[in-house]
């Protein structure tokens, strides 16, 4: 009944990330197709340009805003080719968001539960 | 931590939770701990993360599924490591139609446009949709074996430069490294007290498994240092010290439970479940529910009485089977073991209740 957590990802791991999760990631709108409801967002990571096909069927009617913050919440497809199709079903615009600080504290988190993995009940005594 | 680190660990008696300022506080945890905490097996409805009690939560989370139903939403919140859905329900000040019928009366004005814009406000707070960040505040219960939140406070978060929900993520590795991960101590001048409370706790939690033990075994009289040698019942101690989490020396733990078989004995004898022949403690114990002969001697003297003209219509009384046990069965049996033992019989249909008091048999 209840979907899948959509868990952080940065735009750079979508690659690596296997067909029908759910998760959450966000880039800079480039461009929306109303007819094929498709969006294109992209992200800068390490002097490289990573887009991500995104597919708006279930969050239209949105108002578009081209190059500004968007974060998307949605299950993985395989797209054409190489690239990566997210079917969202939340499409935000957060734009003024603090990506840097957004970054920060997606890895603390990833931080806090990899600490916890190792040391199960480590601190439980 | 995790559910299974919890689980073979003994749980904390209920009445040490209050000391845990964790259980009156609503604990920001990740919605996946929250699905995944081990449920007390005391109270259900209370459960327990890294041994703390968790009675109600406060979670924030973006809205991905809205079920609606009369009298309340269900709603799915996704805060990035788990889904939980959250019964709602509906407030009725903003489900009200709007005052503007009121509008026109002509004194009081000013109340009637607070009551608007409050009505407005609330409706603008409540009326969620999906992707809108939410923060729910309510305890945890179980719903066809699922885990919802019953929901004491909802209300939509206006985030729209998504500056609350990193506030949360960097908040709640520190909250969790701080105070959730850490063990809960309990206050030295508390420690004391505390250790009587647990000891009688498990005390009293003893003595009926003592008492359930008797009857399994169909036991009629022992020893106490029998009882000790029973791995059940030094388990239970065991267990209870544990809880109690002070370093325990080896000389105090047996001294414990010595203490704790004597005290489980002394309530067991209150209650006339046990006697004994003499004064001494270290003599044999009888158990009222087992001892055959007791049993005959009882069934024997209310046989004959109740043939006697005097006791035939309404039987015999307590006070006077008491009498006679006490003559032909061992003086130091007392009241209260009589009535043990009548309300034994009468269970197992051996003897008959006239009134209250009053006993006969057939």
């Amino acid at each position: 009944m209840l979907p899948a957590a959509g868990t952080y990802h940065f735009p750079w791991e979508i690659k690596s990330v296997p067909e029908g999760k759910t998760l959450r990631t966000f880039g800079r709108l480039q461009s929306y197709d109303m007819i094929s409801s498709q969006a294109i967002i992209t992200a800068q990571h390490a002097s490289v340009q990573h887009c991500i096909w995104v597919c708006t069927k279930f969050v239209e009617p949105f108002q578009a805003h081209l190059g500004s913050l968007y974060l998307v919440l949605g299950e993985t497809e395989c797209g054409e080719g190489e690239n990566v199709l997210i079917k969202a079903r939340i499409f935000t615009c957060v734009e003024g968001m603090n990506l840097q600080l957004l970054e920060k504290a997606v890895d603390e988190q990833r931080k806090y539960f990899q600490e916890r993995m190792k040391n199960p009940g480590g601190n439980t005594s | 931590m995790s559910a299974t680190a919890t689980v073979s660990e003994a749980e904390v008696p209920s009445v040490l939770w209050g000391l845990n300022p964790i259980f009156s506080a609503f604990a920001r945890l990740y919605i996946k701990d929250i699905l995944e905490m081990t449920e007390s097996k005391q109270v259900p409805g209370i459960f327990f993360y890294n041994r703390h009690p968790i009675k109600q939560v406060d979670i924030l989370g973006t809205l991905v599924l809205i079920k609606e139903r009369n009298a309340f939403h269900t709603y799915g919140v996704d805060d990035g490591t788990g889904v939980i859905s959250c019964t709602c329900w509906k407030n009725s000040l903003a489900e009200q139609k709007s005052l503007s019928d009121f509008e026109s009366s002509s004194c009081g004005l000013d109340l009637i446009e607070q009551i608007r814009k409050l009505q407005m406000a609330v409706h603008k707070k409540t009326n969620l949709q999906i992707g809108d960040l939410v923060r729910v505040r309510g305890s945890i219960r179980v719903y066809r074996q699922q885990r919802e939140i019953k929901a004491s406070l909802y209300y939509k978060v206006d985030d729209p430069a998504y500056e609350v929900q990193i506030a949360r993520l960097l908040e709640l590795p520190r909250l969790y490294r701080d105070i959730y991960d850490k063990p809960f101590q309990i206050p030295e001048e508390t420690k004391s007290s505390q250790g009587v409370a647990s000891l009688f706790g498990s005390v009293s939690v003893l003595s009926e498994k003592i008492r359930a033990f008797l009857l399994r075994n169909k036991i009629q009289s022992f020893y106490k240092q029998d009882l000790e040698t029973v791995e059940e019942f030094v388990d239970l101690i065991r267990q209870g010290t544990a809880a109690e989490q002070t370093d325990s020396k080896p000389h105090s733990f047996s001294s414990l439970i010595r203490e704790s078989f004597l005290e489980a004995i002394r309530i067991l004898e209150n209650k006339g479940v046990l006697f004994q022949k003499s004064k001494n403690p270290n003599d044999m114990y009888y158990v009222t529910e087992q001892d055959r002969e007791l049993h005959r001697v009882t069934l024997k003297v209310l046989k004959e009485d109740c043939k006697r003209p005097k006791y035939a219509e309404k039987g015999c009384h307590l006070r006077h089977i008491h009498n006679c046990v006490n003559q032909n069965y061992s003086p130091y049996v007392t009241e209260i073991v009589v009535r043990c033992l009548l309300d034994w019989l009468e269970t197992n249909s051996d003897i008959v209740t006239t009134m209250e008091g009053y006993y006969t048999v057939f």
